[in-house]
């Protein structure tokens, strides 16, 4: 093939892009009808070649008009900046009790149990 | 990092004679559409080029034609006589002064692995006084995904080449087709090794950016064997006869490559200036 030249090629390069989006736009029509046709036939993998352009037009067709980040109410903001003791993660966590604690509290039950069986015992003998 | 065209240090257009050496020992790290691309953007530049692909299987490029010099070292042949390995490099000298001579451009494709035994024959050889008395500069391409392992072995192949050829021009190319590494996890081992491998030669070098192609849209014109700049400027039925693509279809892969070779076309531009010197 004969070699086209710099201003040619820049040429041919710009009209392939601007052709490529104009089709990523009607491809993305086509996919907007057949999902409104029938949602739940539709393949979602068909929607991996639409790129940027593609994707806006096939949204905007099936009623998506807002593309952009949903904004976050003022409440919410407010609600955000100031923490609750029942809110968040701190109070979701299970408090590890220490060794220490948990063996000196199994060996005064241990020490009471003890107790209690000697004096059974004692009392059962009398 | 990518979303960073053109960042480390400021580079200077460099005239040719030039001869771009690009290495990077693990493969599949874009190497060969590197080289590819440079010789199209030399082709519709009407600038003379020559490929050379140093590779022990020698036919990533083919799809350039019979104008690719290919030197395919048999591994076989170099357990028996290592300086056999050496010996074969021989028609690369001879290329690269020829382009010289027509002031063009050499494309040099070192093929995985190849890097070192390429770094110690342009040491062994003194490349680097060869090419000054050839009035040819050098640059060092370096393709890398954002994989560990790429940057790790990358590195290593372009700081073999900047030892015997201190002189040479390291361009770091960056190939978005896993993502960009600054869309790294902080806390990943790649985002690790580039900055301990990486960032230290980027200070010293260019970074520009291979974006990715769009998925699938290369591939139908690779397989057929067409090259970038006649994909580009292939009518749409030419492409739906090629690819049995409906028309949609065809003009998207055809506009995906386009796109793809415009921005890198760009990229050669901010590095070698075709204008001829100034007289005085």
């Amino acid at each position: 093939m004969a070699s086209p030249s710099q201003e040619e090629f820049t040429k041919a390069s710009a009209s392939a892009v601007e052709e490529a989006a104009a089709s990523r736009e009607e491809l993305g029509r086509a996919r907007a009808a057949a999902f409104l046709a029938n949602p739940d036939d539709f393949d979602p993998r068909g929607l991996l070649s639409l790129g940027t352009p593609g994707l806006r037009t096939f949204a905007r067709a099936i009623g998506i008009t807002d593309l952009g980040l949903q904004p976050i109410p003022e409440s919410a903001e407010a609600t955000l900046g100031q923490p609750s003791p029942a809110s968040g993660w701190v109070s979701q966590q299970r408090r590890i009790i220490s060794f220490e604690t948990i063996a000196a509290a199994a060996g005064i039950f241990a020490g009471v149990v003890a107790i209690a069986a000697i004096s059974l015992v004692t009392w059962l003998n009398h | 990092m990518s979303k960073n065209s053109g960042k480390g240090r400021r580079f200077r257009q460099i005239r040719l004679p030039v001869v771009a050496a690009i290495v990077q020992d693990k493969g599949g790290e874009g190497k060969s559409l590197l080289a590819q691309t440079a010789a199209e953007w030399a082709r519709i530049m009407g600038m003379h080029c020559s490929v050379v692909e140093v590779d022990t299987t020698g036919t990533s490029l083919k799809i350039l034609g019979d104008e690719v010099v290919n030197i395919a070292i048999d591994a076989k042949t170099v357990r028996h006589d290592p300086a056999a390995a050496m010996r074969a490099l021989t028609p690369l000298y001879a290329t690269i002064e020829r382009a010289c001579k027509a002031r063009g451009l050499t494309v040099v494709e070192f093929g995985a692995n190849e890097a070192a035994r390429g770094a110690l024959w342009a040491g062994m050889i003194d490349l680097q006084d060869e090419i000054k008395d050839l009035g040819a500069e050098v640059l060092v391409l370096m393709p890398f995904t954002r994989q560990a392992e790429a940057m790790r072995r990358g590195a290593k192949s372009a700081e073999a080449f900047l030892k015997v050829l201190p002189n040479a021009h390291l361009i770091l190319v960056e190939n978005e087709r896993d993502g960009c590494v600054a869309d790294l996890h902080p806390a990943s081992d790649a985002i690790k090794v580039y900055n301990e491998v990486i960032a230290p030669l980027a200070a010293k070098a260019t970074t520009i950016r291979m974006p990715m192609i769009e998925a699938g849209s290369w591939s139908p014109f690779e397989a057929a064997g067409i090259r970038l700049v006649d994909a580009v400027t292939m009518t749409v039925s030419k492409v739906m006869l090629l690819t049995g693509l409906p028309l949609p279809e065809a003009k998207i892969i055809r506009g995906d490559v386009a796109a793809w070779t415009g921005t890198m076309f760009t990229e050669f531009e901010k590095l070698i200036s075709i204008n001829e010197p100034d007289n005085g």
